[in-house]
Order: structure tokens, then sequence, then C-alpha cells
């Protein structure tokens, strides 16, 4: 199975890719929001892992554009929005996907890892 | 008959007075063309006259003074605003200056006499110059300025008929004294609509900030000025406002700084924690797992004060319950760049109960108002200390509870304050160090009373102690 990370910070994306490859899956990574989309539309992933700001447009840009692959109701499933700048406006748009929102720095990391990984129970 | 009285009173009051300036009476005065050659550079003279004044009654008055009316008894001045209903009329001689109003038709009717005399000089009976007391005969010349009608009138309170050479002499310096009135005069202007304007800006800007706009009447600019009296008395009152702004913009300006640097700082301190877990799940050697944990704990430590330091200046914090001595201990950390050297020591005894294990004390307060507190006092202190060759220096937060309140005792051993600076030190502006605002210590005395409590200095036998005092609820019984 194939979980996308979108994630601009070097160290973060690759500690996060090799922590999730130790529980056996597949990781593509990416910096850049429009080489998101174009991975998104053509492979499929179980999850994608999502930060919001990114170098050329926003995490939520991606997501809306997911649209035209998925119905709401994936999108909710599959993405999980990581941001470290938690403004209540930032969370109320969050929320109007559904998607899981992880705070960074984790309070926990294997925690996060198992959002990341295993299914919503 | 009664003003016959009045008149001769007055030739009475000034012979009385001339003899009591001069001991030889009708003493023959030195002419005044002897003065001439120290007024050879007019210009400069009333320049430097111009400078030393504040206002163009000031400068009057010192003009009086100078050399150019030293032969003259009294000087009047009437000064007409064009398109104001009064003039004013300044009276100075040596012992006194008198300031009062005038008519405008008094002040015309005046002014177009002059203009019309050929020789301008004046008689006692001409010009109605008692109405304006003016004793014996005069010199007169009327100004046409920019924004002014201007009266000069001056006298030697005397009766004998006026010299060729003081009349030439007026003439001659009426120019400059046209030149000089207007520069005075403008400058007047001036002054005035810059503080009226600075008042306005501060007013305006306090009455947006204090209003809610849906409250804001509509056509109602009485209620508006009404206001801006309110708040012009509270400014004159307080003079902590002008504190508490600055004390404001320094903290929000802080708090700015501080939340750029946690956005900048926290997701590549992020990156780092992740890797160094990621590396700690590894197999390691034996060195390298201790050194990949000291490597671990320095990353959480910086998380740690950048989450701390947020918090301490988040804005729009208030009263909140926390604990005070790690609140102590994050400020200990903010001033330990300046204050690293000097050991610091924290007690906390109860009086309530026999309890003195405690080494945490929850209370209900204002974060950042109380860490800015502990920040001046640690920051005063340190100066003190590393200033003064106190050896083995020290610093002592010694806390109390007690039944509803807490009593902080901080202190230092360093120089301490003399008994002379006592009085002095919570007043805002006042400090002893060169580079000093000299308003740490007034911004606390200040925030200390927001939070309900107050500071002030107790005596001690060695360096420096305050009791800060804060309200406080015993909320384990």
């Amino acid at each position: 199975m194939r979980i996308l990370i979108i994630e601009d910070e070097i160290l973060i994306q690759q500690s996060l890719k090799k922590l999730i490859e130790k529980r056996g899956f597949l990781v593509d990574v990416t910096e850049r929001g429009h080489e998101a989309i174009s991975k998104i539309e053509k492979n499929d992933y179980y999850r994608i892992v999502c930060d919001l700001m990114l170098k050329d447009i926003s995490g939520f840009d991606v997501i809306e554009e997911s649209k035209k692959k998925y119905t709401n109701e994936q999108i909710s499933k599959k993405f999980i929005i990581m941001t470290a700048y938690s403004s209540e406006q930032v969370l109320q748009k969050a929320r109007k996907y559904n998607c899981r929102v992880l705070h960074k720095p984790f309070e926990n990391l294997v925690e996060a890892i198992n959002v990341f990984t295993q299914d919503e129970s | 008959m009664n003003q016959t009285f009045k008149y001769l009173e007055k030739i009475f009051s000034y012979y009385h007075m001339r003899f009591m300036k001069t001991p030889v009476f009708l003493n023959k005065q030195k002419n005044v063309k002897d003065l001439w050659p120290q007024l050879h550079n007019h210009n400069q003279e009333l320049k430097k006259i111009l400078q030393k004044s504040t206002n163009t009654k000031s400068f009057t008055q010192n003009l009086f003074k100078s050399a150019f009316f030293d032969q003259f008894e009294t000087i009047h001045l009437f000064l007409h605003e064009k398109g104001k209903s009064h003039a004013q009329h300044l009276q100075i001689s040596s012992n006194q200056c008198l300031q009062s109003n005038q008519k405008i038709t008094e002040f015309t009717e005046l002014f177009q006499a002059i203009k019309k005399s050929k020789n301008r000089s004046f008689g006692q009976a001409s010009l109605k110059a008692s109405n304006y007391s003016i004793i014996g005969t005069c010199l007169a010349h009327e100004l046409s300025l920019s924004k002014h009608n201007l009266i000069f009138l001056i006298s030697k309170n005397d009766f004998l008929p006026q010299e060729k050479e003081d009349i030439l002499y007026f003439q001659k310096i009426i120019p400059y004294l046209q030149h000089y009135y207007d520069l005075s005069l403008s400058r007047d202007y001036n002054l005035k609509n810059i503080e009226i304007n600075k008042k306005l800006l501060e007013l305006i800007s306090s009455y947006i900030d204090n209003q809610d706009s849906s409250t804001l009447p509509q056509n109602n600019f009485d209620f508006l000025i009404n206001d801006i009296e309110k708040s012009l008395q509270k400014i004159r009152n307080n003079h902590f406002t002008l504190i508490d702004v600055n004390h404001h913009e320094r903290i929000s300006l802080l708090g700015e700084l501080l939340n750029t640097l946690r956005h900048e700082l926290s997701n590549p301190l992020f990156g780092l924690q992740l890797s160094s877990e990621l590396l700690l799940s590894e197999q390691l050697k034996p060195d390298q797992k201790e050194l990949m944990l000291e490597i671990s704990k320095a990353i959480h430590r910086s998380q740690e004060i950048m989450k701390n330091f947020s918090d301490i200046y988040s804005e729009g914090q208030g009263f909140e319950r926390f604990e005070l001595i790690s609140l102590i201990q994050e400020v200990f950390t903010l001033t330990k760049s300046q204050s690293k050297s000097i050991p610091k020591k924290i007690s906390i005894k109860s009086e309530i109960n026999n309890l003195e294990a405690t080494q945490q004390l929850f209370i209900y307060s204002h974060q950042t108002w109380l860490a800015q507190i502990f920040f001046n006092l640690i920051i005063n202190s340190t100066h003190a200390l590393l200033e003064s060759s106190t050896t083995s220096s020290q610093i002592n937060i010694d806390i109390i509870i007690k039944k509803s309140c807490v009593h902080i005792y901080f202190s230092d051993n360093g120089p301490g304050i003399s008994q002379s600076q006592l009085s002095d030190i919570f007043k805002p502006f006042y400090t002893t160090k060169e580079t000093g605002t000299g308003l740490g210590l007034a911004i606390t005395k200040s925030l200390a009373k927001k939070l309900g409590g107050k500071i002030d200095y107790v005596s001690s036998d060695n360096g420096a102690k305050f009791l800060l005092e804060l309200p406080y609820e015993d909320t384990n019984n």
C-alpha cells in the first residue's frame, strides 16, 4: 500500500518516510503542491499526509483538486492534515473536509504514525 | 472733579515710582544715541532675544529688558489677530506686566490715529492716552503683519517733548520689529497648532480604541467632544497612561517577534526531533546512542523554551490559573544571557498550613504581566550586582503564602538603594543608569496594581529588597 507525504521541511519529510516505511508501506514524498496533485492523479494512495503551508500552493488547494478524483467521504478518510500554525480559521477550514488534523510537533510520535498507517477504529 | 483727582493720583504715583527707581529726582538721562554703538547688529541681537523667548509675550518682555528699550519706562503692545473681535493689550514696565482685552473699535481708532500722524509722537491728551494708563508723552508706531495688526507704543513716562534722537531711533528699529514680530507670531501659531494636532491625534486614537464602533453616535458631535474632554482630563490626571501605552507597545512588539521566531523555528526543530527519534530507533553503537540522546534532549529543551516564551508573551491572554514557580524559572531562562553568573534561589513557606515541602504554587493571575515584573526586578538586580564589586552575588525570591495573599520578597545582596533615592525609584523616567529609560520600576508598580496587588521597597541590611503582594485564594482547602 502506498502513502504520500506532502511536506516541505526535508527533515520532517524524510524522517516520516523512514518511520512509515518501517511499518511496511511504500512511501512517496514531495515538497510541492502541484507535484502532489499530479502524483494523486496517477497513483492510488491509501493515505495522503498533507502539510498546509507548502512552497507553491496550500494544502487546501491540493485537497480541492483531489475532489476531481475522490468523493468527499474518501477525502475525509484519505487525507490527514499536518499543521504547525493551528489558528481557529485553519481548524475551521480543516473541519469542513472532515479530515483528521495533527499538530506539529506531534505530542506522541507512535500515535501519530498509527494515525497515518491504521484504519480508523 | 473726580477725573482730575484720578489724573493727579496717576501723576503722583508716577513720580513716586520714578523716585523709588532713580535716587536723583529727574536725573538727566543718558541720551539714546549713546546706545547705538552697542546695537550695531540689530539683527543678531533681536534673533538672540527671539530664540530665548517662548512666545510673543515673553519676546516683548525680553525686548523691554534689552538694550533696545533701555531708555524707556513702559512699552505698550496692542495686538489684533485679523478677524478676531478683541485685541490684546500688553503693558510692560520694570515692575509689572499687565495683560487685558481691548475692544476692536478702540484698537482701530488708535491704529488709524497713529497711521495718520506724521512724526508719530504723542502727548497725553492725544490718543486718549490716559485710557491705556499711558503717562506723559509717547512714541507710537502701527505695524501691519500677515495675520495681525500691531500697535507699538513706548513712553518714558515723562511730560517732556520727545527728543529728535529718540524719534529717529524708534523709526530706525521699526522695520526690524516688524520682521521679528512676524516671526514670533507665526512661531506662536505653529506651536499652538502642533500642540492641538498632537492632542487631537492622541485623543482620537484613544477614543477609537476605547469605543465599540456600534455605540458611536451618528450625528452627535457634542458627545464626541465630551468624550474628548474626559479623555483629556484623564491624560492630565494619570501620567501612567503614557507609560502603559509604552509598555503595551513593547510587549506586543516582543510578542510579535517571539511569534515569528516560533513560526520560523518550530518546523526545523520538529524535523530535528523526528530525525533524532528515527536514528534512536536504529541499531546504534553505545557512544553513538549516548550522543543521539543528548541531541534529542537539546532539541526538546529548545522546543520547550520556544513554547514557554510564546506562552508568556501571547497576545490577548487574560487572567488564568498557572503555576508560579515554573513561571519564575522561565523568566530566569529569559534573563539568562545577562544574569547567568548570578545564583538564584526560590523558597516557599506557607502560613496557612505547615506544608513546607511544596514546590508548586498555583495562583490566579496574569502570566505576561507577572513575568514582566520579575523580568524587571531581575534585570535591575543583575545590573546592580554586575556593576558593583559584590562577591558571591545572589538573588533570592522568598514566597510566603498567607490566607488571602501571597508575599513575594525579592532581594539581592548588591549595593542596595540609598535613602535619598528611595522616594524617586517608582517615579517614571527616574534612572541612575546612563542608558536606562527610567520606566522599569514605574511599569512594575503599574503592573502590580493591575494584578490587584502592590509592590514596595522594604528596608534591608544587605542589598535591595522588594515586597510584591499578590491576591491569593487557597484552593486546596
